[in-house]
């Protein structure tokens, strides 16, 4: 009986408080944003925040300028990525370290980076000014604080890519070191080596990550905060907007955005893990 | 491509990321285009390390919630990662689904459904409330940690102690905690890195009264002295590469220990 | 056909060493092993060969012409590996025609190919399988079936079979040498098992810290090994140090005293175990020599056992063929074939 019982009371102190505080916070937040347990008092079930939301157009304005800076920025840091993990390879430990410098650095300072290098009077624009390619500040394109999010995209792309390089590098480290030899015995070339053999062994890895970041640069607060301007801004920072600066009552419509955010980030993880399982399924012996 | 193409792009690019950083920090009236500060200013630096600024406490805050939520997740992750790794288990998915989710759901949005509650607790605006707020996007990362260290070490060791006669807590002690230490401090450096660099969940529940680095620094990264800010930055990047570099040391000796 | 020439390579294994070869040449369609402990280079020479390695200094050439400079994948040959390192996200079939799809020929053609060398191999019916699903002994017959597709112009393989249990060892042997008469393939084999090596090559080399120290055919070797190492190396065990001395053999601690030509020199006395013939003890005859039975095993076939001599141990294989059963303690009386008796010089 004790032997039985014992891995779930191993798990039980870690599996209880993520569910009491993650999983309690997510489960509170749908039950206000349903009109349930209000803070301004009252509590009654209704639909009407998510009604509010799905005909705002600010809503899908936020959802579209969330949706394709994260797309850009993914889609970029993934390419990039993998090709900082072909360079890694060939680097001793010493320098592999350094370029773990990147993730040591939280977003909110690698944003803050971006805009002292990427602002009309930054440091990018002094050194084109310098080369004689501009002549005025105004010459310099609007890249940080602008409406389209080329400075979110940016600090997504500096900060992101050092992450999906070290998560594919594993792999592809052993990759190489299983099957080079062999693949050039047979007349493979190092291009033919890459996209016969490394590229369909590192895809679902490199798929996985490149996931994580879609779902985290989505969902991500302090970026689209410190680049974004007012309008629009992305779901998260509507959702804390609307959270803080907003009314009491007002609560309810940030949960909604929160429980969607939830929804769509939980749903790329999934995937992400499915992705990511494919290595067990097929039982590639020999990793 | 050359391998010192690659170590140039490296340090270019650690270099092309602390330049402006520092480079701010000493100016004062840095007009464009001038490429570099007309005259070094230490006032931002003199400001950061007088009794005026919040700084000392800020520091004090972070370290002790960071060290404090590394503490609780080690009770928490040793044995749930040692219950996932040694035992037959029904419904491990859904644990690992459960323990994981925090690392794509982004905490904040369960935290402001939560907020009300704590408030109602008088979590809020506390160290203690600051603690388990931090637990949430820590967690996943510790027990990551430890589940790789336990899935390098293997059940045969436990095994052969037991023969000889080790019951279960020497067992913890002598031959699973010595191999697990590598993975202790690499959970805990991710650990105190992530607890570090947060701030609107810092902000959600210490309401701003809780001074920590990131809430002291944010306001002048988001429009303030652009020079604090710099010199912030900085004081926030040297105090993790601190903590880091003390953990990876730590980690050098115990794998010394261990081989 | 691949001749060596003056080869040299720095190389690491827990020192560093320089593996050194002046002249090795292979004939064409022959089975050459080379044979060595671990870190003596003979991986080292092999991957040197293959092109995956670069010597510091020093020639290849194939049929003539030189191939130092040629990259691995533009040589014309192949290697089997100690692991089978099949591709994991392939089945069999397109394992086996991978060299064929480096080389642009194009699909129908590859796959009649393959599937002809997957018969060859035995494995026919498994084309569409993937690697995890076949036993270890079969994926090292597909790596060899992949390398063999190409018609490669040399066969390299690094200890094909030492991932593999000693029944599927020695079936794989067989194995071997029939595809090696089938398809008359020049193959160069790296082992450190003696047994391996007399029972697969027509020629071996020895290497030891880098150095091709003797190379002969099987039978010749194991008759003169050059020095006490190769001999040990080769399996040897009767191994005995002592002088020459005026046409008699003199062991160190005195003991043993044989009847030997040859000049008066230092050394070891290599005595072969089937060279020695055994008898109840009694009254010694001329260069008889009086022991005692200190062990004995049962080989197949043989009974294996040690006898002293005084502080000088020898091995003994006797025939079970009599149905006397010799015991511990007994003693004996032994007599030496003269012509199986050598001596190495220190």
């Amino acid at each position: 009986m004790w032997l039985k019982i014992r891995p779930y009371l191993l798990l039980m102190p870690a599996v209880g408080l993520t569910l009491l505080l993650f999983f309690g916070g997510l489960a509170l937040g749908l039950l206000q944003s349903l009109g349930l347990f209000s803070i301004s008092g009252g509590s009654s079930f209704t639909f009407e925040w998510y009604q509010t939301l799905l005909v705002d157009q600010a809503f899908w304005k936020s959802f579209w300028l969330s949706f394709y800076t994260a797309g850009i920025s993914t889609l970029i840091s993934a390419v990039l990525g993998i090709l900082t993990a072909l360079g890694l390879l060939r680097l001793s430990y010493k320098w592999q370290r350094m370029t773990q410098f990147a993730l040591l650095v939280p977003h909110f300072i690698a944003g803050y980076v971006v805009i002292l290098l990427f602002m009309q009077s930054g440091w990018v624009s002094r050194w084109l000014h310098a080369f004689g390619l501009i002549d005025s500040i105004e010459q310099f394109p609007i890249l940080v604080n602008d409406p389209f999010g080329w400075g979110v995209i940016l600090t997504y792309i500096w900060k992101e890519t050092p992450f999906i390089a070290l998560m594919v590098y594993p792999v592809l480290a052993r990759i190489y070191q299983s099957w080079l030899e062999v693949a050039q015995t047979l007349g493979a070339s190092r291009l033919s080596f890459f996209r016969e053999i490394v590229l369909p062994l590192v895809l679902p890895a490199w798929l996985a990550s490149a996931l994580i970041v879609l779902a985290f640069t989505f969902s991500a607060f302090e970026v689209p905060y410190l680049l974004g301007v007012t309008f629009p801004e992305t779901l998260s920072v509507f959702s804390y907007q609307t959270y803080l600066s907003g009314s009491l009552e007002e609560r309810p419509l940030a949960l909604a955005v929160n429980f969607l955010l939830a929804v769509a980030t939980g749903f790329l993880g999934w995937i992400a893990y499915q992705w990511s399982k494919r290595w067990s399924v097929q039982g590639w012996k020999g990793w | 491509m050359k391998l010192s193409i690659i170590k140039f792009l490296v340090v270019l690019g650690i270099l092309f990321f602390l330049a402006p950083l520092v480079l701010t920090s000493l100016s004062a009236g840095w007009r464009w285009p001038m490429l570099w500060p007309a005259e070094i200013s230490w006032r931002s630096w003199e400001y950061l390390f007088s009794g005026q600024s919040q700084t000392g406490i800020a520091v004090f805050n972070s370290l002790l919630i960071a060290c404090g939520v590394t503490i609780v997740n080690l009770g928490l992750a040793i044995p749930a990662a040692y219950g996932l790794i040694r035992f037959p288990l029904k419904g491990k998915l859904i644990v690992q689904i459960i323990l994981f989710a925090p690392l794509v759901i982004p905490p904040f949005v369960s935290l402001m459904g939560i907020h009300f509650t704590f408030i109602r607790l008088g979590l809020t605006e506390s160290l203690p409330g600051l603690i388990l707020a931090h637990l949430t996007p820590t967690l996943p990362y510790m027990i990551w940690a430890l589940l790789s260290s336990y899935r390098t070490v293997g059940p045969e060791w436990e095994e052969q102690a037991r023969m000889l006669g080790a019951n279960g807590l020497q067992r913890m002690i002598h031959v699973v905690i010595p191999f697990l230490l590598p993975g202790i401090l690499a959970g805990s450096s991710l650990s105190i890195l992530v607890s570090l660099s947060q701030y609107l969940i810092t902000f959600l529940i210490g309401g701003g009264q809780v001074i920590t680095l990131p809430i002291l620094l944010f306001p002048f990264i988001s429009g303030g002295d652009p020079a604090l800010g710099a010199a912030y930055a900085l004081l926030f990047i040297g105090m993790a590469f601190l903590a880091l570099f003390i953990l990876d040391c730590l980690l050098k000796w115990s794998y010394r220990r261990v081989n | 056909m691949l001749m060596i020439e003056k080869l040299e390579k720095k190389y690491q294994t827990d020192r560093e060493f320089i593996l050194l070869v002046d002249d090795l040449q292979l004939q064409e369609g022959e089975f050459f092993a080379l044979l060595g402990e671990s870190g003596s280079g003979k991986t080292t020479l092999l991957k040197l060969i293959a092109g995956l390695l670069m010597p510091d200094r020093g020639d290849l050439f194939l049929n003539g012409k030189p191939i130092s400079g040629l990259p691995a994948e533009k040589r014309g040959f192949s290697m089997v590996f100690q692991q089978p390192l099949l591709f994991p996200h392939m089945n069999i079939l397109d394992n086996v025609t991978f060299g064929l799809k480096m080389k642009g020929i194009g699909k129908q053609e590859r796959n009649a190919k393959g599937m002809e060398i997957l018969k060859k191999m035995g494995l026919s019916g498994f084309e569409k399988r993937y690697p995890s699903q076949l036993s270890g002994g079969q994926q090292q017959r597909v790596a060899l079936g992949r390398s063999l597709v190409t018609q490669p112009r040399l066969l390299l393989m690094d200890e094909p079979f030492s991932s593999l249990d000693p029944t599927t060892r020695e079936e794989m042997r067989d194995w071997l040498r029939e595809i090696h008469r089938s398809f008359g393939v020049t193959i160069l084999f790296v082992t450190h098992d003696p047994r391996e090596a007399f029972y697969l090559a027509d020629r071996i080399g020895i290497m030891d810290e880098g150095v091709l120290v003797q190379l002969d055919e099987p039978r010749k070797l194991y008759e003169q090994p050059v020095n006490v190492k190769t001999a040990k190396l080769l399996g040897i065990r009767n191994l005995i140090a002592g002088r020459v001395k005026q046409g008699r053999f003199v062991s160190d601690s005195g003991v043993i005293e044989l009847q030997l030509h040859g000049q008066d020199l230092e050394g070891y006395l290599m005595i072969l175990p089937e060279a020695i013939r055994m008898r109840k003890g009694g009254v010694a005859g001329a260069e008889e020599l009086p022991g005692t039975i200190s062990q004995i095993a049962f080989v197949p076939g043989f009974s294996s056992l040690k006898v002293e001599i005084g502080k000088e141990r020898l091995e003994v294989m006797q025939r079970m063929e009599d149905s006397y059963a010799w015991s511990v303690g007994e003693s004996v009386l032994l007599a030496f074939n003269q012509e199986a008796l050598r001596f190495i010089r220190k």
